[in-house]
């Protein structure tokens, strides 16, 4: 590969957030070289492109290196190394993130990938001992003998870790009955960010003492890094009923949602997936969606099989009162894979109507959502932008996907104000900036618009007990005292 | 007793800077060695302040009776599934000391359904994390440190919850056994059948007055008729005299059970947690109680001079197998009462956090070891 002068592309948040390196690099190398046999660090410019960002493209900067450590020891000693140099580091899972959060501008990666190992499982009591490299996938399938899963799951299952899992408190689809990550972590082995190893929360209930295992999932990687993660497993459903509701209208699929649960029916899941959507995804994956429609919704039940065809009757009576057109109901598993493939590489799939892709994932009261479609639409006219809304519809939880072609002269702008508009109006009706996809560096500049400053400064002095000399994923999650006001918002990426 | 009937007044109340015992109704003073600050009740700070049920998620002021809540939510058919002791118990009372009932099996805690809240710190400021909707990753989890807290960081104003449709049907499925021990296993073997109980609590001999046996195994269930109809199908193959109570008929039992945590006033109640399939060779032969399937048991001891090491023994045997040990409550006036095992030193972090939260010791001081 040809050499080329390197230059990240980061925001101006990015930048702001994110101080420079100043600590003994070289030293680092060094003392890489001494910990980790050749094979388990990079640090060669053309390989480290590999890791310049996560899922989510607005910021690419390159690490010092990545190393590949495979045990706690050999993370503690990495990171007790990055201490005494004074250079930041980070953890990095499958780089399937959507905020930013493993972007490491000069500062030290240390991948999972090699820490994959399930480490015990405990079927009777239902938990299990996992490395963070676990993908979140393989753990169900290795569980699937004991007739029990990992419940969270993400859409990016087939890839993402577990220790991502953890960093991001991600959800998905079937989170709306079972919960997102946090509600499925029991305990942490974490490698604190001075080296040192912590076990935060355990196999028992209710210990006594802070809930320190609630506070670290979800910090974003900047509360130190997961080295073993007891997770509880939840028994497989003995029965699934899956049924695919087909609408004219987004505002009657917007009613079916409310009216599912309005009726006291609580899904598993719900899932939205509009037009725009249905007909990148069907071509190719065959998932048996009608193209014409404006909007299908996915809704699946389970449970114990007595009361399941009841069930998904009254699910589809709630769906036809709501003027669907037509309801389906997966007639055996392998129709139910297929719908649920369709569903789950839809934002893959989205890639066929355009090259790039940037969303969002605002939360909003469900009751709110037939408006905010409605607005969105609006957004996406006003900035001649392409939108597609694939999303967790039971939850409120927004994946407004917005397409564009970034060789397209000004459509970045265009595409971050639409984006900066959908954030804005989740924020007037009362909703969340993100619901899975974190903060990251991408979402830094609207946590104003989300909490006062008193509030952000209670986080910033928590991390700073776990984290207090900031090497650890600095940057990230919380926007720094008094930076990234409204002036940081908008401006484009440097280095384009 | 103070009793602040807004949050200015509580603000106000906080700056005069002298130590003070935030509560709610009380019901839970008897939890942990005790604070001998000047008690301030914010149960004046009450109410449901936002509810949409079409979102599934209420709004409440933490002085608020959960009962009172679950009224307003029983009216549009949803409930918050938490069951935890006593009628007058404040959602602030039950978010600070982690409060939970039978049905925990099935629903978790206070933590899995707090969505947000707001607090103020000892100099009266109020800041607040998570939101109101249902999923959210936006800034840290800062209110899960405040459940089971015991209002140490913070006194709680208002709480954001996750709430959800009502169960059609209710019941509780009781067998007589002739021992605690064959009630434990008894429901250890329901716990791992295909049954999706509510709630396997195992019990001693000491609901006599409600229902006769020397113990017993009472199964939770809820759900629609065919799903309540198989549990009573698949439970009589387990054999052994038992009795089903439906709908408001097994309130008696449910409230009977709920309210043992204040019950026995005059012994150390020990609180053992560990992983379910090893609590029954953790539990000693005495007065006793099981939440199977979740890993708890509660028993109690005689206040004397060796409840001290016998709770620190008990521990130990716990937390070889990950588990542990420690008193609840214990009489007041019993020798040595502050020098129970309360609680063990966990990490550094948490006597951080709250020097951090409350460098002068301010704030609940006293009930709980951290």
């Amino acid at each position: 590969m040809k050499q080329r002068a390197y230059t990240p592309v980061l925001t101006q948040v990015a930048r702001d957030s994110i101080p420079p390196v100043t600590g003994d690099t070289p030293g680092l190398l060094a003392d890489l070289e001494t910990l980790l046999p050749p094979e388990r660090r990079v640090t060669s410019p053309d390989e480290l492109f590999a890791y310049e960002c996560d899922a989510q493209t607005f910021d690419r900067a390159l690490p010092l290196a990545v190393a590949f450590p495979e045990t706690t020891e050999e993370v503690a000693a990495i990171v007790r190394a990055c201490n005494k140099r004074n250079v930041p580091f980070l953890a990095r899972g499958a780089g399937t993130g959507l905020s930013g959060g493993v972007v490491a501008v000069g500062a030290l990666v240390l991948s999972t990938s090699r820490m994959n190992r399930i480490l015990e499982v405990d079927a009777p009591n239902r938990q299990a001992w996992v490395q963070p490299g676990v993908v979140n996938l393989h753990l169900s399938r290795a569980l699937a003998p004991h007739g029990l899963h990992y419940a969270p799951d993400p859409s990016s299952q087939y890839a993402c870790t577990i220790g991502g899992n953890v960093a991001e408190n991600s959800g998905g689809p079937h989170t709306l009955k079972y919960g997102v990550t946090t509600n499925h972590i029991l305990g942490l082995e974490v490698v604190m960010p001075d080296g040192s190893v912590a076990l935060l929360g355990g196999p028992a209930p209710d210990l006594p003492g802070y809930d320190l295992t609630g506070v670290f999932v979800g910090s974003e990687g900047t509360f130190g890094i997961a080295t073993r993660i007891l997770v509880r497993l939840t028994p497989n459903p003995e029965g699934v009923k899956t049924v695919l509701a087909i609408f004219d209208t987004v505002l009657d699929a917007c009613r079916g949602v409310t009216e599912i649960l309005a009726r006291g029916i609580l899904p598993a899941a719900i899932e939205m997936i509009d037009q725009r959507t249905l007909r990148a995804v069907e071509p190719y994956i065959k998932a048996g969606f009608p193209m014409d429609a404006a909007a299908v919704l996915l809704v699946e039940a389970d449970g114990l099989v007595d009361d399941l065809d009841d069930q998904a009757r009254r699910i589809v009576e709630a769906c036809t009162s709501m003027k669907a057109r037509e309801v389906r109901l997966a007639k055996d598993d392998e129709e139910r894979a297929r719908l649920w493939k369709g569903r789950k590489q839809a934002f893959g799939c989205l890639g066929r109507l355009a090259p790039n892709y940037y969303t969002h994932d605002g939360v909003i009261p469900r009751t709110k959502l037939p408006e905010v479609l409605d607005e969105i639409g609006r957004i996406e006219a006003r900035h001649r932008v392409m939108i597609a809304n694939v999303f967790h519809a039971g939850d409120g939880n927004l994946h407004p996907v917005i397409l564009y072609d970034e060789r397209e002269e000004g459509v970045i702008d265009r595409v971050r104000q639409a984006g900066d508009e959908i954030l804005a109006l989740v924020a007037r009706v009362g909703g969340g900036l993100s619901g899975e996809h974190g903060i990251g560096i991408e979402k830094l500049a609207y946590m104003k618009d989300f909490f006062g400053e008193a509030d952000l400064a209670e986080m910033r002095k928590v991390r700073d007990l776990f984290n207090p000399r900031a090497l650890c994923n600095p940057g990230k999650a919380v926007p720094a005292a008094g930076a990234c006001g409204p002036a940081g918002r908008n401006k484009l990426p440097v280095g384009h | 007793m103070r009793e602040p009937a807004t949050e200015d007044e509580l603000a106000a109340i906080l700056r005069e800077g002298k130590p003070v015992h935030a509560v709610g109704n009380g019901t839970k003073l008897h939890l942990g060695p005790g604070s001998e600050a000047e008690p301030v009740a914010v149960r004046r700070l009450a109410g449901v302040t936002a509810y949409e049920p079409g979102d599934l998620v209420a709004c409440v002021r933490a002085g608020t009776r959960l009962a009172d809540l679950q009224a307003e939510l029983a009216r549009h058919g949803q409930w918050l599934p938490i069951d935890p002791p006593y009628a007058e118990a404040t959602i602030g009372g039950i978010l600070a000391t982690n409060s939970s009932g039978p049905r925990r099996l099935a629903y978790g805690t206070m933590r899995d359904h707090l969505i947000g809240l707001r607090v103020m710190g000892p100099d009266g400021s109020v800041t607040r994390s998570g939101g109101r909707v249902v999923k959210n990753v936006t800034g840290y989890d800062l209110h899960k440190l405040h459940v089971g807290a015991f209002g140490t960081l913070g006194v709680l104003l208002e709480a954001n919850f996750k709430v959800r449709p009502r169960p059609e049907l209710s019941a509780a499925v009781v067998f007589a056994c002739a021992s605690f021990r064959e009630a434990h296993q008894l429901l250890l073997k329901v716990h791992a059948s295909p049954l999706r109980p509510v709630a396997l609590e195992a019990l001693d001999g000491r609901l006599k007055h409600l229902i006769d046996g020397k113990a017993l195994a009472i199964v939770g269930v809820e759900g629609t008729r065919p799903v309540l109809d198989r549990h009573y199908r698949e439970l009589e193959t387990l054999g052994g005299k038992r009795a089903v109570l439906e709908g408001e008929r097994a309130e008696p039992l449910w409230t009977a059970i709920r309210n043992l945590p204040r019950g026995l006033v005059d012994f150390v109640r020990v609180r053992i947690g560990a992983k379910p399939f090893d609590l029954p060779r953790l539990v000693p032969d005495g007065p006793a109680w099981a939440q199977v399937g979740t890993g708890i048991a509660r028993i109690d001891l005689p206040p004397t001079a060796d409840a001290s090491k016998r709770a620190r023994q008990l521990h130990e045997t716990a937390a070889g197998l990950g588990g542990y040990a420690v008193v609840e409550s214990a009489p007041p006036g019993m020798p040595d009462r502050a020098k129970l095992p309360w609680g063990f030193p966990g990490h550094a972090l948490m006597r951080a956090i709250r020097q951090s939260r409350d460098p002068r010791g301010m704030l609940n001081y006293g009930r709980m070891v951290v």
